[in-house]
């Protein structure tokens, strides 16, 4: 608790220390102001990107430096903005607080705070836009992220320092995958930045519920630019994000920024741009529209091990119009990231979720992000789900198969449902690695379909009680070694004799 | 912003014939009238953009008001406006004329702002003073704004110098707002 009297003499202290440098300022002049778009006149030394205050305390940042005039984003409202009135320079490019201060709190762009957790003490600062760290510093993604969601974990693994996009249409749980990554972080030292761009502020409020309610605030920071917000704000959301997150990697530790989503992003520096009269190209997107995202991505890295070895990992969420992949955002993201979680509202509405369309979803760093014992028992099943859903398709043209066939595709459907998953019901690795091999290894074909997800809760209570050595080696080295192998198939059979007694009966 | 390079040009050209007569001040001065004339009849200023008075009728206008007033460059220069249908920029243009001027006799206007008047003796100090850091000759306009409280601002071209106590106690606030307790 603080006494009265340290917080009086802490300010005492402080009045006292305080005394304001009295020099020259460059200032300029508001010449027209509207759409949340700045004119102003003067501002002689100003540099590219510099935060900029007007006379109302509101901040802008100069982005459009021209022979007579700045060009100046107003980020905050603008109807308190008058024509004449005075505009400082504040000196510093557009930076916001970083580190610890901010763990655990809900915060707009600018790093100021929206939850009433009082102000954000933050010692260190960052600036917004940063040049990526480059070749020399970077190594390749080998850390495995867990995302505790097993379909992504078995066949699409993300590393950490990778950038894997979410793309899907609306209303196909792009975000619940987000949520889901984010709460599986726990106790795994990672950092987590949620950036709300564009959204309704009904839906960020649950998310953040949501995170509060599963103990994830504890390690993240939301971000919030939501659709009331001026565009010049949702523009600088997820820079600002990466910024938070680049304190971690700099450091040696590790983060998740989720960028959620970066199509309203877009769209809000298409905004600024017309505003500022750049020319429009393609849907109207300024020319530069590639490089707005592929200068925030490129930020995510994985840096060298005598550099502190730290990572930032980044989810971009796309959604995409009635599944057109094709279109210019997606494309553009598409190819900037290294690998896409496509998510289809088929998929979803059929029952399968997470909706993850397994032959278009990849990850270009591949196995390299996966553990060892992941990698043995989820090794072909990309593949073997690539054929079932082949097959499926084929097998609907006739009615009679023969047997193998028949076989093939009821080993396909368990695959399929065994990778069901609920929201908020991450799996620990060693699960998710124990019911694959089970799935692998036919264990489940015999089970009916409806009793899939009971015999996957069942076995988990059975190892725990009766073969608890398994998860813990399994957890502990990360890998299938033969010991625990024989023994894994020990387990399964054991329970399986049990599991079909009891409901072949009842 | 297309109308201060427009602005720019017209003023420029203005500026150098004006110069040639050795008439520049006089004739910035003119303009800078007609301005406040423009804005005191905003309806006058309306009329002669309006692209549906004709040309003939506007130049009939600006003779009758301005003719015998005003030097016949100024008369000359509001026709080619019209004639160019530039006359929305013409307060722009007085402006820069008037920045012209003042450039060519190296005078630079300093706006002292304090909370309460002044007499002419700390004025003098003060463009004394102003002089001295800038190396150009000041002349010094005084505005009062009680707001401010105490202190000065001044304001020389687009340079500031702001040691107000109204500035002061802001930034005490915004410090002690972050500070670690």
């Amino acid at each position: 608790m603080l006494k009265p009297e340290e917080v009086t003499s802490a300010i005492k202290s402080e009045i006292e220390k305080f005394k304001k440098k009295l020099r020259m300022e460059s200032v300029g002049y508001v010449l027209q102001v509207g759409d949340g778009i700045a004119r102003v006149y003067g501002l002689d030394e100003v540099m590219a990107g510099e935060l900029i205050q007007f006379s109302d305390d509101t901040y802008g940042i100069a982005l459009n430096l021209e022979t007579n005039n700045v060009g100046v984003v107003i980020l905050g409202r603008d109807e308190l903005i008058k024509e004449g009135s005075l505009v400082r320079r504040t000196e510093k490019i557009v930076q916001i607080p970083t580190g610890k201060a901010l763990v655990g709190r809900i915060v707009n762009p600018l790093g100021q705070p929206l939850d009433n957790k009082g102000p954000v003490a933050a010692k260190t600062f960052r600036p917004v836009e940063c040049i990526p760290p480059n070749v020399l510093k970077r190594q390749p993604v080998k850390e495995p992220l867990q995302t505790g969601i097993k379909a992504i974990d078995a066949m699409i693994p993300i590393g950490r320092g990778q950038r894997e996009l979410i793309i899907g249409d609306r209303q196909t749980g792009k975000t619940a995958i987000a949520i889901d990554t984010m709460v599986n972080q726990k106790g795994q030292n990672i950092n987590c930045i949620y950036v709300a761009i564009g959204q309704k502020l009904s839906s960020v409020v649950q998310v953040a519920k949501v995170l509060e309610a599963q103990g994830a605030m504890e390690y993240t920071t939301i971000v919030i630019a939501s659709s009331e917000d001026p565009a010049p704000l949702q523009f600088l959301a997820p820079y600002a994000g990466c910024a938070m997150g680049e304190e971690y990697l700099y450091n040696g530790q590790h983060a998740l920024c989720i960028y959620d989503d970066l199509s309203k992003h877009a769209q809000a520096y298409r905004q600024l741009s017309l505003l500022l009269q750049r020319p429009p190209g393609r849907e109207a997107y300024p020319g530069d529209v590639f490089y707005l995202h592929s200068r925030l991505l490129e930020r995510a890295a994985k840096v060298r091990d005598d550099l502190g070895g730290g990572s930032l990992t980044a989810l971009p969420i796309i959604e995409t119009q009635a599944g057109d992949v094709s279109s210019y955002i997606p494309t553009n993201v598409i190819s900037i990231t290294d690998g896409q979680i496509y998510l289809e509202s088929d998929l979803f509405y059929a029952g399968v979720r997470p909706a993850i369309n397994v032959g278009l979803s990849v990850s270009r760093v591949g196995g390299n992000a996966q553990t060892k014992v992941m990698k043995k028992v989820a090794g072909m099943l990309r593949l073997s789900l690539a054929q079932h859903r082949e097959l499926a398709a084929f097998s609907q043209l006739s009615a009679d198969l023969d047997q193998a066939t028949k076989d093939q595709l009821n080993h396909g459907e368990h695959m399929v449902e065994l990778l069901k998953q609920d929201i908020l019901s991450c799996v620990p690795l060693a699960q998710e690695a124990v019911m694959l091999y089970a799935g692998n290894n036919g264990y489940l074909d015999d089970v009916s379909l409806d009793l899939v997800k009971t015999f996957e809760t069942e076995f988990c209570d059975f190892l725990d009680r009766n073969y608890h050595v398994i998860t813990h080696d399994i957890a502990t080295k990360k890998d299938l070694t033969a010991e625990t192998e024989n023994r894994l198939k020990e387990a399964l059979a054991a329970f399986k004799r049990d599991f079909v007694a009891r409901h072949v009966r009842s | 912003m297309k109308q201060f390079q427009v602005a720019n040009r017209y003023s420029g050209s203005f500026f150098e014939l004006a110069d040639q007569e050795g008439r520049g001040e006089e004739l910035a001065d003119e303009l800078s009238a007609i301005a406040h004339s423009f804005r005191e009849q905003p309806e006058f200023f309306d009329l002669l953009q309006n692209p549906l008075v004709k040309h003939q009728d506007k130049y009939e206008a600006i003779r009758k008001v301005w003719s015998g007033q005003v030097h016949p460059l100024t008369e000359q220069f509001l026709r080619v406006l019209v004639d160019r249908k530039r006359m929305d920029v013409f307060p722009l243009i007085a402006k820069h004329v008037h920045d012209l001027v003042q450039k060519k006799k190296g005078v630079e206007e300093a706006t002292v702002v304090s909370a309460c008047a002044l007499d002419s003796e700390v004025l003098d100090t003060l463009r004394k003073a102003l002089e001295q850091i800038t190396r150009k000759k000041i002349k010094v306009a005084l505005k009062v704004n009680a707001e401010l409280l105490g202190g000065l601002q001044i304001r020389v071209g687009n340079h500031l110098l702001d040691d107000s106590v109204k500035t002061r106690l802001e930034s005490l606030r915004a410090r002690l707002r972050t500070m670690n307790v």
